[in-house]
């Protein structure tokens, strides 16, 4: 009887879709990521529904992943197997992530807008109602940082979802990219091309700039340097600590869309739906190299100490030579590559259509 | 042949040992005849696979290379790549295009092109504009981004793909997106918005389809481009996820309240175009109406011997185009209503004519030039108007299309520009004395309406050979007859159209349109331009590909100069304008969506005092000629031979259960290949009751159609076994027809169009049949042979409720008998008339005449009854082996556009409210006309009469409520009882 129940209760679980979410977190020291070429695909992981621009979170061992669908998933690292998977609205599109053992979700569909879960004990922490998020949170010490639909800057505890401080851009605008904090600072930039500096502790505006275009994708910033890609064949770099316009790049054909960038050391690297893989000097901004990915890349690239890597949308995963721009590896995936790539130290983690989680490692070639 | 080939299927999967059974097949339908066998190659490009036949190539090569540069494009304003070759379809010509097998349905003259999205096929036809030809490129490739961009994200958000985008917006976006606003595109807002018939955004449905609608989603689109930003557009794509109302996926996207987005498009348009007003006048201020009711084009004049004054043009005022002429008096007002000299679109002569893109031409003797398509490509008609006779008809091998035929001085010649195979258009001199064509252009460039100069050495014509023709521009040149040479008449980024030279040899007049400051085209106005330069110097070449000569400047060096002269400010166009006398030029007036035929009258004043007089700089250098990119073999792509490959284009299941035949299931599917020239239909299903009888129920039809010849050929084989519930078979018990049946054999039927209206079917069958009806003791077995040929006739007019004009009719003999043991033995003969009297535009009353015999032994028999035919007498319960049927019907308006009384009828779809009185008369009988046979009516004159109502939904649905009396005993006896009857279908 006890076995037939427990059976059972599997089936359930099994015919439910594993709807349940509870993960063993063993905090991991990270290393550098530089997952070398040749790459060849270790697994694939069916997610269910399409992904949101932002790239999978790697925490602990496992891969975090929302879908368009409103679940979570959590799939261990190294087998490509489901740890759990929950439904907490009709739609996640921005990236959710984790701080502690709290899983913080933004919905952007649905009847909460913010949701915190215990990833331990598997259970609903808090819910936040109010404007829908459609873009990724960002972690700022045990809080995290969101802007909503109406363009509302918040920074909400972990723990309890308690409003720290909220933050109302003017004009209510619509914000498409996801902000991105440094030391002291979180950045946002609206769809109309305005760039707001806030304090992450008060969350006082520093300063504002404009760019001109509009932006619909997450900017990058490192080494004191803000790299703003807009949709009108434009890519500004701004002081971060001023908002300063450095230099910029306008392109003759003002149809080209850039890529959210990626900045290492003394480069940036931006795609662009022209099919373009452009990678310049950040202080002198002069283009170094470019590489033509035949189809529109819309998804951000990432670089490691000596490779760019950049998905398409003709379904094509790029290795390309970080001094010069050369091909390395091209490898053809199941469907176009939308979301942002993660990369761990031995592996990249891509999402592709219609639906897949990808893990891609080093195999020893015999070269 | 759309609809015959809805026929042609229903032949295939039904089952020809039984012509009965099929009565009620329809069987009407004109035919869309596939003259040329086209030799299908492909050009495989990086994202294409172009289908081209070889006499086009070069216009292919353009084509391919137009897909590419749109792809380019594209990819960045969908920030999207498609993962799948794009097959494309290009037709040199609109008349090899309207014979695609791609869609079963008719091609109207204005369609540029369509996308196709079960298996995502682009099908689009040139028009001797390779401009034009790339735009439409444009625009259909912007319907495959979309299309395969909200496919991926319904798919992304695990939402079934049944939500449509509007088409305004899809279709907008596509003009938007396909380049620059065109002089149409302004005309149409002009117009709409000055005419005040601008449909508002929450209405735009109610224009659904129309070319108002089109440049109204462009419009929006480049309102919201303008105003909220270009990414909007894709935004408004991306969000369809949002809601299955895409006003609320507009209202977040733009995040405003659709009633104010609606009022600041509504304002936007105002603050563009009120100011344009000052300056500019409506047709109806400055010209005076000749034929302003309906659809009125081309006019033409011409004085007759006797004096009288009269004006031709093409014309549509009751759904058919006709070539009208109207007396008018020295006023050029008109002295009666316009008469139809041509019928047209009623014969296999006058097909339809080019109502938008030929003009006619008139000699000085009467003799009246005129283009119609007939058959597999266009003739010149001439006409003599003088003694009302027809004249000599002129096709030419390999011309495709021809347009705007034009006499010479002499009457000798005729000048017209045609489309042949290779999809260019090209300007030729037809010798009618000689029989001889003379070639004068044979290039890429886009020649128009030619026109002869007094003394026969030149022809003025428009084209965009100009230098400024890669932005589309047109200008006026001459053609020297005597050299060869082809000369500028008017030079500048414009269009210049339809030059007519005056009689005196002096002037040229023309309409001509503009960009303005803000880069929109203004009115197109009535411009005349001196026909000899204003100082004494050659003229200078244009380009052409006879060979250029240098350009010389005038004596004292200076630029070659011509004065035009403005003769009017239109808020909109004015086309097609030609000389008349008593100092009038007659032209087409657009005004209020109407074209119209109008005169202009003080022309010498007009030109001495003009709106805006302007100098033609002639240009000194020759430049060289432009051309678009072409994609060729040695390149960038790779030319093959059309393999057929088939691909599924339906699947459909379904099980049903009910007290009669049980539970019965099964399956459809039907394939084709990718020119949709050959199709293979499956059909299974199974009667079985009982899981081991299963095969004795099994039901299965494979069956092949071929399309792509003029004669359209099917064949297949068949089983049928089961429980069977027939009304028309002779053996069953009358009141509840049910018994056992097994058929099996193989049939081929071949449907051959005689012509647009006209065609042939013939259909044989082989099959074995065993019928067994145990009530009766009947266990019969058969080998039937059945063969069956018809004549089809139709030319029918369609309104909103069905054929309103014109006639049908349907010439049926077939023979089915029993060729090994002689149980079967009879024939059949059927006669289906149906003619529509229009009586006025609206009201048209239409009779049906109908026999029908089946006779010898096993005859079947026929039905009647329900709404098809014999109202008032339920489905099947008037029976006979020989029939015949009678209905008239008065068929007349309640309220048209009901919607504009009682909006709401709008959200409900419906489009008109009709009346009808009619009168029904049958009588069926067995063997003697008399004889009585209870409970069929078999035996009894009966009839019916009563008044019906009709309302069409949404443009396509008829809803048919009947309400009557039924007569009885040869019309004695009337019933008390009032009949109703409801029923969905077209009347017919």
């Amino acid at each position: 009887m006890v076995l037939t129940f427990r059976l059972l209760s599997c089936l359930l679980l099994a015919l439910s879709g594993c709807a349940g979410l509870q993960v063993d977190l063993n905090p991991r020291a990270s290393a550098e990521p530089a997952p070398n070429t040749p790459l060849e695909i270790a697994w694939s992981y069916n997610a269910r529904a399409g992904f949101g621009p932002d790239a999978p979170q790697p925490f602990d061992g496992y891969i975090l992943v929302g879908t368009r669908q409103g679940e979570v998933h959590v799939i261990e690292e190294a087998s490509g197997r489901r740890v759990g998977t929950k439904r907490f609205g009709d739609v996640v599109n921005g990236a959710p992530v984790v701080v502690g053992r709290t899983l913080v979700v933004p919905v952007a569909a649905g009847r909460s807008a913010l949701i915190g879960y215990d990833l331990r004990r598997a259970q609903v922490l808090w819910r936040r109602q109010g404007t829908p998020i459609h873009t990724g949170l960002v972690v700022a010490d045990q809080d995290v940082i969101l802007v909503d639909l109406d363009g509302t800057v918040r920074r909400v505890r972990a723990d309890d979802g308690e409003l720290v401080w909220a933050h109302e851009l003017p004009g209510m605008p619509r914000v498409h990219a996801r902000p991105i904090v440094t030391s002291n600072m979180v950045v946002i930039a609206d769809e109309r091309g305005h760039v707001y500096s806030l304090d992450t502790t008060t969350g006082q505006l520093i300063w504002t700039a404009n760019v001109p275009g509009r932006v619909g994708v997450t900017p990058a910033i490192e080494g004191g340097r803000l790299v703003v890609a807009t949709t009108r064949g434009r890519l500004s770099v701004l002081d971060v600590d001023s908002g300063e316009d450095l230099w910029h790049v306008e392109l003759p054909d003002t149809t080209v869309r850039f890529t959210t960038p990626a900045i290492r050391g003394a480069h940036v690297v931006a795609g662009a739906s022209d099919g373009m893989l452009r990678m310049w000097d950040i202080d002198a901004g002069v283009l170094n190299w470019a590489f033509d990915g035949e189809e529109a890349l819309t998804a951000a690239p990432v670089m490691t100490g000596s490779h760019v890597y950049v998905g398409s949308m003709g379904r094509r995963l790029y290795a390309v030579r970080k001094s010069d721009g050369t091909l390395v590896q091209e490898i053809e995936l199941r469907g176009r590559i939308k979301s942002s790539l993660a990369v761990q130290p031995d592996a990249l983690i891509v999402l592709t259509e219609p639906r897949y989680v990808v893990r891609l490692t080093h195999v020893d070639d015999g070269a | 042949m759309r609809l015959a080939r809805i026929c042609l299927f229903c032949v295939c999967v039904g089952w020809l040992g039984a012509p009965a059974v099929a009565q009620y097949s329809f069987y009407f339908g004109r035919n869309k005849i596939q003259y040329k066998d086209f030799d299908w190659n492909v050009l495989k490009t990086e994202h294409f696979d172009v289908y081209f036949y070889p006499e086009m190539q070069t216009l292919a090569e353009h084509g391919a290379a137009f897909a590419e540069e749109a792809y380019e494009e594209l990819q960045n304003r969908f920030n999207f790549s498609l993962t799948n070759r794009v097959p494309i379809v290009f037709y040199s010509s609109q008349l090899h295009f309207k014979q695609t097998n791609i869609t079963d349905g008719f091609i109207p003259d204005g369609v540029g092109g369509f996308f196709e999205f079960l298996k995502g096929r682009v099908v689009i036809p040139a028009n001797g504009n390779l401009h034009r030809f790339r735009r439409v490129v444009r625009h259909e490739m912007v319907h495959v981004f979309t299309l395969n961009k909200l496919v991926r994200v319904y798919r992304d958000y695990r939402i079934p793909p049944d939500r449509f985008l509007p088409l305004w917006f899809t279709e907008g976006l596509a003009e938007y997106w396909s380049g620059p606003m065109d002089y149409q595109h302004e005309m149409i807002m002009r117009d709409a918005i000055y005419a005040n018939y601008l449909v508002p955004l929450e209405n735009i449905y109610r224009v659904s389809g129309t070319y108002v609608m089109y440049k109204e989603g462009e419009a929006l689109c480049r309102f919201i481009s303008e105003q909220y930003g270009e990414e909007k557009l894709l935004q408004m794509i991306e969000n369809a996820w949002i809601d299955r109302d895409f006003r609320k996926v507009m209202e977040f996207t733009l995040q405003e309240d659709y009633q104010i987005i609606n009022d600041r498009w509504l304002s936007w348009l105002r603050t563009t175009y009120y100011p344009r007003l000052d300056d500019v006048n409506v047709a109806t201020l400055d010209a005076d109406g000749i034929a302003v009711r309906g659809f009125n084009s081309k006019p033409a004049y011409y004085r007759q011997k006797n004096g009288q004054r009269q004006v031709y043009f093409t014309g549509n005022h009751d759904g058919y185009s006709n070539l009208f002429y109207v007396d008018v008096d020295s006023l050029y007002r008109p002295l009666g209503e316009p008469k139809i000299l041509v019928h047209g679109e009623r014969s296999d002569e006058f097909e339809s004519f080019h109502v938008l893109d030929s003009r006619m031409s008139i000699s000085e003797d009467g003799r009246i030039a005129f283009v119609t398509k007939s058959g597999e490509s266009d003739v010149i008609h001439t006409y003599d108007v003088e003694s009302r006779a027809a004249g000599p008809v002129y096709a030419f091998e390999d011309k495709v299309a021809i347009y705007s035929p034009a006499w010479s001085p002499d009457g000798e010649k005729i000048a017209f520009v045609s489309i042949d195979n290779s999809g260019f258009i090209d300007l030729y001199v037809y010798d009618t004395s000689r029989d001889e064509l003379m070639r004068l252009t044979n290039d890429t460039y886009d020649d128009r309406d030619p026109s002869w100069n007094p003394s026969g050495t030149q022809l003025v014509f428009s084209s965009d050979r100009t230098t400024f023709g890669h932005s589309n521009a047109y200008n006026l040149f001459t053609y020297d007859l005597e050299h060869g040479s082809i000369d500028y008449l008017t030079y500048g980024d414009q269009h210049d159209f339809s030059p007519r030279w005056s009689a005196d040899g002096q002037q040229v007049v023309y309409v001509s349109t503009r960009r303005e400051a803000d880069g929109r085209y203004g009115g197109q106005d009535i411009y005349v331009v001196d026909a000899e330069p204003a100082v004494e110097v050659d003229p200078h070449v244009a380009l052409d590909s006879l060979g250029t000569r240098p350009a010389l400047a005038g004596s004292a060096g200076l630029p070659l100069q011509r004065w035009a002269h403005r003769l009017t400010s239109l808020t909109t166009a004015a086309f097609d304008p030609v000389w008349a006398d008593d100092d009038h030029i007659l032209f087409a007036s657009f005004e209020n969506y109407r074209f119209s035929i109008r005169s202009l009258g003080g022309v010498d004043s007009l030109i001495k005092s003009p709106r805006a007089r302007e100098s033609i700089a002639q240009p000194l250098a020759v430049a060289k000629p432009w051309e678009f990119d072409r994609l060729n073999e040695p390149t960038s792509v790779e030319k093959l031979q059309y393999k057929r490959r088939y691909g599924l284009d339906i699947a459909q299941g379904q099980i049903s259960s009910n007290a009669v035949w049980g539970t019965s299931g099964g399956a459809v599917l039907a394939f084709s290949d990718l020119l949709g020239n050959d199709r293979l239909f499956v059909t299974l299903y199974s009667t079985s009751q009982y899981t081991n009888d299963f095969l004795r129920g099994l039901n299965i039809n494979l069956s092949r159609v071929h399309l792509s010849g003029r004669a359209n050929v099917g064949y297949g084989i068949y089983r049928y076994g089961g429980l069977r519930y027939d009304f028309t078979d002779p053996d069953a018990p009358l009141e509840f027809p049910r018994f056992w049946e097994e058929v099996y054999g193989g049939f081929g039927a071949v449907s051959f169009p005689v012509s647009m209206f006209r065609r042939v079917e013939l259909s044989t069958s082989l099959s074995w049949d065993d019928k067994q009806i145990p009530i009766r003791r009947i266990d019969r077995q058969a080998l039937l042979l059945s063969n069956a040929v018809s004549l089809v006739h139709d030319n029918a007019l369609f309104g909103m409720n069905g054929p309103v004009d014109g006639w049908r009719g349907k010439l049926t003999a077939a023979y089915t008998t029993d060729i090994a043991y002689s149980n079967v033995n009879y024939v059949t003969l059927e006669a289906d008339l149906r003619h529509y009297l229009r009586l006025s535009r609206h009201v048209t009353f239409a009779s049906r005449l109908l026999g029908r015999i089946n006779h010898g032994r096993e005859a079947r028999l026929w039905f009647m009854g329900g709404s098809w035919d014999l109202r008032g007498y339920p489905l099947f319960d008037v029976r006979g082996k020989k029939a015949w049927f009678t209905s008239h019907e008065l068929r007349f308006p309640l309220i048209n556009a009901p919607s504009a009384y009682i909006p709401p009828l709008a959200i409900l779809g419906v489009a008109s409210i009709r009346g009808a009185l009619f009168f029904d008369a049958a009588h069926t009988w067995n063997d003697g006309y008399h004889d009585r046979i209870y409970p069929i009516f078999a035996g009894e004159t009966i009839g019916s009469t009563g008044l019906g109502l009709r309302l069409n939904l949404f443009g396509g649905f008829v809803l048919r409520y009947d309400l009557g009396y039924r007569l009885r005993e040869g019309f004695k006896t009337r019933e008390n009882r009032l009949f109703r009857q409801f029923f969905f279908g077209f009347d017919f």
